[in-house]
């Protein structure tokens, strides 16, 4: 596995097993590596949330622990500036707008595979890696493809797919071949004991409490943005049934704390941010066959040209399984998905990721 | 890959001979200096000669006292809570005033940011773009009620020198009773300090700035200034700074300035004219940049440079892989880089903040280094105008 290199990669380090293990694999192959950590958000906005987060000053330490015993350089990029106006405040103003973002992807996208992409290549990197779990491939004429990783429990493909063929081609995911356990033996077998043992972020970073309706309020009056409260709940035929408390206390698919009896579970089905209104319904109004998405990337771009004739499926949010579905592309721009059978809960504001087998197609947001 | 140094603003390597006398005294010096025995008196007699030593070397004579403490941080937060505390005390009707400059190291700003919100009323005076304070803002800042003026003596960014003197003696002039502190973290070690010259009321400074340990400083302290402890405890330090003494810190600051002083201007000459020798070499080689602060009244030692086109971070980075070590702005506990408010209050443009970095040499600097060192800036610097 040893490659003759003086190429230079700089691996994105969070202090984790997945970065950490990333390192020391490319390090083993004979690459010239510099670890970075992004610094995304100051103390001040983690104690106004009361609480730590994800890229904490702690977890800064750890990478830079792993690095010091590695024997490569660490540098911290301070991006706390960008993470605010491109992560946080868009994830603040979709919620307000009704919708469920996930930030995870706007970061990945925004934030490491274009911002850090860019900062990387300043030091003189070639390449940047991630501990993401998915993998790139090169066919024999040389076209770059995103492939789920071969660990498929762990497969982070869903969160990457605003990468282009482009960028594809200045990324490394080193464990993307690789299982959890693996990766966990190459981080035990060099030395990092602690980090082995540490638990995979599953949060919003900056949410760290999953108190989104408290972070979202806290923001908007830190902004003074003008957040309509109270509104009304109706039912599917129109009748009030009850009053919300802001419309950003809402996700579709809730259940719970919706503060109406009734003798079947009610369950939001719609959040209507232009009428301040939160649509309930029984479970089987909360399946459809259909979904719209925008802003869709398409990583391969000659996949658009065929994506009607393709065999795919889609993940509707991260955790979501694959459904068979086909696609086509709409006169405005925006990309339909009809599902071969309902599906439960789509949301307007997550991800819809498009796949043709392991590989990713791209994705959009749901309308 | 050789690593050059050159960061003396943030930390000097320890001198051999401290290290050695350091050394002895851990090794031989067990007791501790509040005991009544006799490791304990040796002790003592070790901590109670450091003091009179650092109060000769300051020509302090019997004006005052001096009182290690564990940093210039440290140092600073009891002179200026200190005195402020006491004065609310013995005036609990009043409501005092203190003054500070908008260059000040986080030390001083921040300290004044907590009194704040102890009730305590504050001021702070600007630069001009050179960055010269703005005596004339100062003195009208001055009120009934102001209590505490803290200017440092040199920025530790830039390397401006403040006329000391000349402050100190117009805020005397206008209230007497003024209680004057000064930073001089930055000035002990690479310019020439006097209390003859500014008899100071305050003085704050930090041992491992000049070639001593990390994790000891000192405050001066006049007589007839009340202070009160930040540190509750014990009666050490003339009852101002409970805990037991740092005595390989006191000895090693005692012993730097020793150093110090025995080759002072030899040393300070080489220091100033290796920095000249810098500043020329990188302007004569390096189109686009510009010197931040003042260009006369500065350390010689200190070059804060804006490099047109280039985001400083990422020349840090560079460097760091071309093995010069710099700095910029002031990082974070994680390390992340953050805008210089010392730049920011001379008016520069963002732009010129943004590309600023800052080069500060010493004792074990040799032209060699600075060779090296301008021609790895220069190639980073045009890597990265390159890639723009």
């Amino acid at each position: 596995m040893l490659i003759k290199s003086n190429k230079i990669v700089a691996v994105a380090m969070s202090g984790g097993v997945d970065s950490s293990a990333s390192a020391v694999i490319l390090k083993n192959r004979g690459y010239s590596v510099i670890g970075v950590s992004m610094h995304l958000i100051s103390k001040d906005l983690n104690s106004s949330s009361g609480l730590k987060t994800c890229c904490s000053t702690e977890d800064i330490i750890d990478a830079k622990r792993v690095c010091v015993k590695i024997g490569i350089p660490h540098f911290v990029i301070n991006m706390e500036k960008e993470f605010k106006t491109e992560v946080i405040d868009r994830f603040v103003s979709e919620y307000l707008d009704g919708k469920t973002p996930n930030p995870c992807i706007l970061c990945n996208c925004v934030m490491k595979f274009d911002l850090l992409l860019k900062r990387i290549k300043e030091l003189g990197a070639d390449y940047l890696a991630t501990g993401h779990y998915a993998r790139i491939t090169k066919n024999k004429i040389g076209r770059y493809f995103l492939l789920k990783s071969k660990d498929l429990a762990k497969d982070q493909s869903y969160v990457l797919y605003n990468l282009s063929e482009k960028n594809l081609k200045n990324i490394m995911f080193p464990v993307g071949n690789l299982n959890k356990n693996q990766t966990r033996k190459i981080a035990l077998d060099a030395g990092f004991n602690e980090i082995s043992d540490k638990k995979d972020s599953v949060e919003i970073c900056f949410v760290p409490d999953k108190d989104y309706a408290g972070f979202i309020k806290k923001q908007s009056i830190d902004a003074s943005n003008n957040f309509s409260n109270k509104g009304l709940i109706k039912n599917l035929e129109g009748e009030t049934i009850g009053e919300h408390n802001g419309i950003f206390n809402y996700t579709v698919g809730q259940r719970k704390k919706l503060g109406i009896s009734s003798k079947n579970p009610l369950y939001v089905v719609k959040i209507s941010a232009e009428n301040n209104e939160i649509i309930v319904g029984n479970l089987e109004d909360c399946f459809s066959d259909i979904l719209i998405l925008k802003n869709f990337n398409f990583i391969n771009t000659e996949d658009k040209k065929r994506l009607q004739e393709m065999k795919i499926t889609a993940k509707i949010r991260y955790s979501s399984p694959n459904y068979n579905c086909r696609a086509s592309i709409c006169n405005d721009g925006s990309i339909k998905i009809i599902f071969d059978e309902k599906v439960k809960f789509i949301t307007p504001g997550q991800s819809a990721v498009l796949y043709s087998g392991v590989k990713v197609i791209g994705g959009g947001i749901i309308k | 890959m050789p690593r050059i140094y050159l960061d003396y603003n943030a930390t000097t390597p320890l001198d051999p001979s401290v290290l050695e006398e350091v050394t002895n005294i851990l090794k031989n010096y067990p007791g501790n200096p509040s005991s009544v025995y006799e490791e304990g008196r040796a002790a003592r007699i070790l901590i109670e000669d450091s003091r009179e030593y650092v109060k000769s070397f300051l020509d302090a004579g019997n004006s005052g006292e001096i009182i290690f403490t564990s940093s210039g941080s440290e140092s600073i937060n009891l002179g200026i809570i200190g005195a402020t505390y006491a004065y609310m005390q013995n005036n609990k009707k009043k409501n005092p005033h203190i003054i500070t400059s908008r260059v000040e190291h986080h030390a001083v700003l921040n300290t004044f940011k907590f009194l704040e919100s102890a009730g305590v009323e504050t001021t702070y005076v600007g630069v001009n773009e050179f960055g010269g304070l703005l005596l004339d803002d100062l003195k009208s800042a001055i009120k009934e009620n102001t209590i505490l003026i803290s200017i440092m003596g040199a920025n530790n960014e830039t390397g401006t020198i403040f006329p000391l003197k000349q402050i100190f003696e117009e805020v005397k002039k206008i209230k007497g009773d003024i209680i004057f502190h000064s930073d001089l973290v930055q000035v002990i070690g690479k310019s020439y300090f006097s209390l003859k010259d500014v008899p100071l009321d305050l003085c704050s400074f930090s041992g491992h700035k000049f070639y001593a340990l990390k994790g000891c400083g000192a405050l001066y302290i006049k007589k007839g200034v009340d202070i009160d402890p930040i540190i509750h405890g014990g009666h050490q330090e003339r009852g101002l700074r409970a805990g037991t003494e740092n005595i390989g810190g006191i000895v090693s600051i005692a012993k730097g300035l020793n150093v110090l002083k025995n080759n002072m201007h030899e040393e300070l000459d080489r220091i100033n004219n290796l920095g000249s020798i810098f500043l020329d070499k990188l302007f004569y080689g390096i189109e686009g940049i510009k010197l931040n602060g003042h260009p006369v009244n500065r350390l010689k030692n200190t070059i804060n440079i804006s490099f047109d086109g280039v985001k400083s971070e990422t020349l840090l980075f560079n460097l760091d892989l071309y093995g010069v070590s710099a700095s910029a702005g002031s990082a974070c506990n994680a390390g992340a880089v953050s805008l210089s408010h010392v730049l920011k209050a001379h008016g520069y443009d963002a732009k010129r903040i943004e590309s600023a970095i800052r080069f500060s040499i010493g004792r074990f600097t040799t032209e060699g280094d600075i060779d090296y060192a301008v021609s790895a800036i220069k190639k980073g610097v045009l890597k990265l105008r390159a890639g723009n």
